[in-house]
């Protein structure tokens, strides 16, 4: 176990890079807002509504990035047994999560303007739904399953990304010819504000990625210390 | 490895012809579930007929869910899986085996549902339309089975096994209750079908062989030894 692991440099031990990133993505975040609201054009058909387009988008994405990432920590895990595998495994799953509920949160309330339903079994939000369902079921077996909980999770992972593809067809079949596929050729100050969105989702992402590493490699450092005491019989 | 699978399956078969338990127990929730779900559909005086296709499949997966948990408690009970793992058996001819037991279980509770669901929803069948709809379930049990033994035996040593099977199992068959139930329809109602049986099957097809490959793969690194 490093001993380093509380001896990062900086007030606290926070790292002062992650914390000059955080402050660019802020005033990304604000950026974006100011593109997306004020110099975005309003789109003809859907109005000003169509603006959820520049978060719920980006939100897509990064939940797509993010299952990779945990599909990533979840075969490393299962192929080397490393807990920093399983750490990145695991950061990925919530943050799957935590982007997936913006996702399927952002997507109904468009849906209700555009298309006049909050769910319209839409062939990208359905599969999108599975695919968070998968990632809460992982974490809840982190959560009860016990001894062997983190192989599970990371199988789960796997099977998470396999099964969006099958889902993803079968609702395509399955609905036919509705098609909820809005976006045709975008206006270039829309493409500004939307891949400045993006830009601004991915510098989010990394930044709580690495918190949520660093949580993680703390919160074991802390339970060695626990294990250290316990056997040096410090504890009660 | 064929032939290890085969011999850990005639096992469970064996056990279960003496004590028909599984079966006994599964063949009937397999059709008190069809029979609650026709009670709760309905319209008039008779259960909705477009909900049967449906149905069937809630049924199988529901039923499949006792047999899955069933089978792997009965390997706990005895401490078996520590002698069957500890045995020069490669892994995954373990899984298979189990796999071929679980399939033939909810083979046999179908024979059940499948005329249950043809009873209550008054379902019209010929010839033909059974052997496409015995395809249809024949592959899509197939794909249940395959992953649904996986996790089984994954979380055989977990605290809230049960719950938490139908927790991560059901995420990840849902193509399979989608293809089933879209299939079925196909067969029942081919008039307003949305794709053609082939699709569905096609579908199911390839899930099947996708799961297998992959649950071969993880299968060793997914068993606590």
């Amino acid at each position: 176990m490093t001993p380093g692991a509380f001896d990062e440099k900086g007030p606290l031990g926070f790292p002062p890079v992650l914390a000059v990133l955080c402050a660019i993505t802020g005033l990304m975040f604000c950026y974006s807002l100011h593109l997306a609201f004020y110099v975005a054009p309003v789109e003809a058909q859907m109005g000003f509504v169509q603006k959820i387009f520049y978060f719920h988008v980006p939100s897509a994405w990064v939940l797509f990035l993010s299952v990779g990432v945990a599909a990533v920590g979840s075969v490393g895990f299962l192929s080397t047994r490393g807990a920093k595998w399983d750490r990145l495994g695991n950061a990925g799953t919530e943050l799957a999560i935590v982007f997936g509920a913006l996702v399927l949160f952002s997507g109904p309330l468009w849906g209700r303007k555009a298309w006049g339903a909050y769910w319209v079994w839409d062939v990208r939000l359905t599969s999108s739904l599975v695919l968070v369902l998968t990632m809460v079921a992982s974490k809840i077996v982190r959560g009860y399953a016990g001894g062997s909980a983190k192989q599970i999770a990371a199988g789960l992972a796997i099977f998470a990304v396999i099964n969006s593809v099958f889902v993803y067809y079968s609702v395509d079949i399955w609905r036919g010819t509705h098609p909820p596929k809005v976006m045709g050729d975008l206006d270039p100050l829309m493409k500004k504000a939307l891949w400045t969105s993006v830009f601004t989702f991915l510098l989010a992402y990394v930044c709580l990625l690495w918190m949520r590493l660093r949580l993680g490699r703390l919160e074991a450092a802390v339970d060695h210390l626990h294990m250290q005491a316990t056997e040096a019989g410090l504890h009660d | 490895m064929i032939k290890d699978a085969l011999r850990i399956a005639e096992k469970d078969l064996k056990l279960e012809g003496r004590s028909k338990e599984i079966l006994l127990t599964m063949g009937f929730f397999g059709f008190l579930a069809v029979l609650t779900l026709a009670f709760a559909f309905r319209r008039g005086d008779a259960p909705v007929a477009s909900v049967a296709s449906g149905s069937l499949w809630v049924a199988i997966a529901f039923s499949g869910t006792l047999g899955l948990g069933r089978a792997f408690e009965r390997e706990r009970e005895n401490d078996s899986i520590r002698a069957l793992l500890l045995s020069p058996v490669p892994r995954t001819s373990i899984y298979l085996g189990k796999a071929i037991g679980i399939v033939t279980f909810m083979f046999v509770v179908e024979l059940v549902v499948v005329p249950a669901v043809l009873l209550f929803f008054t379902i019209p069948m010929g010839v033909e339309k059974i052997a496409w709809l015995t395809l249809l379930c024949v592959l899509g049990t197939l794909g249940y089975a395959l992953v649904g033994t996986l996790l089984a035996a994954s979380l055989i040593r977990s605290g809230a096994r049960d719950v938490l099977l139908a927790v991560v199992l059901y995420p990840i068959i849902i193509p399979v209750i989608i293809a089933g139930a879209m299939g079925t329809n196909a067969i029942f109602e081919p008039q307003i079908a949305h794709a053609d049986l082939g699709t569905w099957l096609r579908v199911l097809g390839a899930f099947d062989v996708v799961m297998l490959v992959t649950s071969l793969w993880i299968f060793e690194a997914l068993i606590l030894d």
